[in-house]
């Protein structure tokens, strides 16, 4: 996956979540909601479960597969790749973003553009903005998208 | 007539390229022939051809669309002249249709390689291949196994997936490179329909590659399933080789066999063709259990670079635990299940660092009560925020994530799969020997290294006994499914234990000589079970079961109940197990009666690959003793 320069996160993503405001689910790709809920951490009920090892996305990724909203052939379509990480982490990213730390948000860090130098600092911009970055409980991915193209623009030294 | 000319003359040209092309075809049909090209190994693995269990010799693919010759799944040679013939097509116009140049990149490459490609040969521009090629970027491979999950069916014996290492990503960036994963794709919810369907390969599977991230969140989150990571050392050249024939495989679906033509065996052909020096797949014909093919690759010469684990939600969650003082870990359970400002509050008095211990541990709780499915009402949303804000406001900081305490043993360490024994027994009337073979796993007795702690799944288990006195050869056993799951009880997880058997076997409580005894059974049940660590290690478990069993030994062809089992599971020493176990049962319907029944079993290790039981057993007045010698291959 290519990391991406911010300016032209900003500039790619701005079009599609201007039309993607509020809490529509399917907003952006809607890969994020791959992550349905009919598997359950232990519980007994699921001895039958209808779900095969890895169907999870696979469909959607099949190699060859050809282009469908933001895949291509078993790729994600490199202009989409923040968007989908975001959506597809995001209860990941909600977590560790109010701390400043973790895999899932140095990963980000690293897919926005950001270099080892000035990591640390992008980490810590999206702790000190976190209460705006994820206004509500219901903040959704392309809210918080739009939220942080912002932020980033007004520090564009953080990246690359 | 100028025109016409002009036309005769283009006309010309065009069949001359026609005849140009035709002759060199010729001569590259020539050159194959004479290599022998269409028996060599690198082609044959090319097609994934095989003997099947009914000893053809054909492709795996079963997808006419994969093959250029309408014989190509029979007949190697056939599809290398088609292959041969359908790059020398003129492109088509439709941007969506590929080239065969590009369906096929490593036949393209091969064959340029083995019979020298000149300028004849036009090389058509692969833009579709040649992009995903670039998003892959594979500079190294890592297989990776995600551990046993006994509530799925589909999952009890793990899951294996590839991950190709980009250049691009450094060494913590490992979420962003790429997945290859083999997977049915099945058509129905259906439960029943899931099994049958996924056993007798009724659903297509696919190769998929998709970004490592989602497969971490979906086994490390959604299912809290440990993935250990294999890295694995190539030849040169084994990657690109690789990358050309997962583009192939792409459009080939092959018929997902459950049992053997799995997710995981389907990685071994594919590896094949990337280094022919590794002979993988001829192991692997009645069953494929990912665990084994995970073994034969890794126990390849030089294969293995390393192996890494990355812990479940769960695992991380209790090793975090295992860090807070008693008050600490009641802290965090009050504010898992109500995070109010009253809660938060309380901890104001504590060191900046442990309130953040404790909020850290309280939402990996909260997180694993309320699932990691994005379906949440608004309740939770409100609760998590509370929780994260709480954190929040404690400031940043900078040290480090404590990782797992104590790594478990990898799955490649535990025992193989089959089993056969042979033993020697003894009740009051008679002397018996008796062979034994399962096909798979794993009991309560066999060491648990390598495996899920308390977990046991047995497939097609088979017990033959032959009693001397009575001269009598009889079907002791021949168990369908076994399944016991103990989870030691814990206050977060709070996992429930159960147990689901069925099969045939001799029921050894009635007053009939067990050749005339045998009833097909089915037990289910739920229950609970505890660790301690009195010694080096109990579990005790209890568990409450209904008994319905029909056969001609009983009144009425069948007698129905139910009952209870208790028992414990002793590690005397490493590797040596005690087991004992009380069970009462009572049948109200068909065959009245009851059944009390205990059975104490001492295993002991013999080498690597042996082990050493006796077996007391007593089922109402009837009592056995059995030796035996088990070997695990």
């Amino acid at each position: 996956m290519r990391k991406l320069v911010a300016l032209s996160l900003v500039a790619v993503m701005a079009p599609s979540l201007a039309l993607a405001r509020g809490n529509h689910p399917m907003a952006g790709c809607g890969l994020g909601y791959l992550l349905l809920s009919n598997k359950d951490n232990g519980k007994v009920t699921q001895v039958l479960g209808a779900t095969t090892n890895g169907t999870f996305g696979t469909q959607t990724f099949g190699i060859s597969s050809g282009t469908s909203g933001c895949t291509e052939d078993g790729a994600v379509k490199v202009a989409r790749a923040a968007e989908v990480y975001a959506d597809v982490n995001f209860d990941s990213l909600r977590r560790e973003m109010a701390v400043g730390r973790g895999e899932f948000v140095e990963t980000f860090a690293s897919l926005l553009g950001a270099t080892e130098a000035n990591r640390q600092a992008l980490l810590a911009l999206f702790q000190s903005e976190y209460a705006e970055l994820f206004p509500s409980a219901s903040t959704t991915t392309s809210d918080f998208l739009s939220v942080l193209g912002a932020k980033i623009s007004q520090h564009p030294e953080l990246l690359g | 007539m100028r025109g016409f000319l002009i036309a005769f003359l283009i006309c010309l040209t065009g069949t001359v390229h026609a005849s140009d092309d035709e002759a060199y075809l010729a001569q590259l049909f020539k050159s194959a022939r004479d290599q022998r090209l269409s028996e060599q190994p690198a082609w044959r693995l090319l097609l994934h051809f095989h003997h099947d269990l009914l000893g053809r010799y054909r492709s795996e693919i079963d997808d006419p669309r994969y093959f250029l010759s309408p014989r190509g799944r029979r007949d190697p040679s056939a599809e290398l002249d088609a292959t041969l013939r359908a790059f020398f097509e003129v492109p088509s116009i439709s941007t969506d249709v590929q080239h065969p140049q590009c369906r096929y990149p490593a036949r393209y490459a091969w064959l340029k390689e083995q019979l020298q490609f000149d300028s004849r040969m036009k090389e058509r521009p692969c833009p579709r291949f040649a992009a995903w090629r670039d998003q892959m970027d594979a500079e190294s491979l890592t297989l990776i196994f995600a551990s046993y999950y006994l509530n799925n069916p589909a999952s009890m014996y793990g899951h294996t997936f590839f991950r190709l290492n980009s250049k691009r990503h450094g060494d913590h960036e490992r979420l962003l490179d790429y997945a290859v994963n083999f997977s049915a794709y099945p058509d129905s919810d259906n439960p029943v329909l899931y099994v049958l369907e996924g056993l007798s390969g009724g659903y297509p599977g696919r190769f998929s590659t998709l970004p490592y991230y989602m497969k971490v969140q979906e086994y490390n989150n959604l299912e809290s399933r440990d993935l250990w990571e294999y890295a694995l050392t190539l030849e040169p050249g084994a990657m690109d080789r690789l990358v050309r024939h997962l583009w192939e495989m792409g459009q080939a679906s092959m018929a997902y066999y459950f049992l053997n033509k799995n997710c995981s065996y389907q990685l071994l052909p594919v590896l094949e063709v990337a280094q022919p020096s590794l002979r993988l797949v001829h192991s692997f014909w009645f069953k494929a259990i990912p665990a084994d093919t995970l073994r034969s690759v890794i126990h390849q010469p030089g294969i293995l670079a390393g192996v890494r684990l990355r812990p479940s939600h769960v695992s991380k969650m209790l090793s975090a635990r295992a860090q807070l003082s008693r008050e600490d870990v009641r802290s965090a359970e009050r504010l898992a299940k109500q995070a109010d400002d009253a809660a938060v509050g309380r901890l104001d008095s504590l060191a900046k660092d442990r309130q953040a211990k404790i909020l850290d541990s309280a939402y990996d709780l909260f997180r694993y009560r309320v699932g990691f499915s994005r379906n949440q009402s608004k309740d939770i949303q409100e609760q998590e925020r509370k929780l994260l804000m709480a954190r929040h406001r404690l400031g940043f900081n900078e040290s480090k994530e404590s990782s797992v305490s104590e790594r478990p043993a990898s799955p490649d360490q535990g025992h193989p799969t089959g089993r056969a024994g042979i033993s020697f027994g003894a009740s009051k009337r008679s002397h018996f020997e008796e062979l034994s073979l399962r096909a798979a796993l794993h009991d309560q007795e066999d060491d648990p290294v390598g495996y899920v702690r308390g977990s046991q799944l047995e497939m097609l288990h088979l017990r033959v006994r032959h009693d001397n006195d009575r001269r009598a050869t009889y079907v002791q056993e021949l168990t369908l499914i076994d399944i016991l799951s103990l989870s030691s009880w814990d206050r977060w997880t709070r996992k429930p234990s159960w147990k689901v058997r069925t099969g045939l076997s001799a029921a050894g409580d009635v007053k009939q000589d067990p050749e005339d005894s045998l009833m097909y059974g089915l037990q289910v049940g739920p229950g609970i079970s505890l660790r301690t660590h009195v010694l080096r290690g109990e579990h005790w478990y209890a568990l409450a079961e209904a008994d319905t069993q029909f056969g001609g030994v009983f009144e009425n062809n069948f007698r129905a109940g139910a009952g209870t089992e208790s028992g414990v599971i002793v590690e005397a020493a490493p590797g040596w197990h005690v087991h004992f176990k009380a069970a009462y049962f009572r049948y109200p319907w068909g065959n009245e009666g009851e059944a009390v029944r205990l059975r104490l079993i001492q295993a002991c290790p013999l080498g690597k690959s042996m082990q050493f039981r006796v077996t007391l057993e007593r089922q109402n007045r009837y009592k056995e003793m059995l030796f035996s010698l088990l070997r695990y291959f």
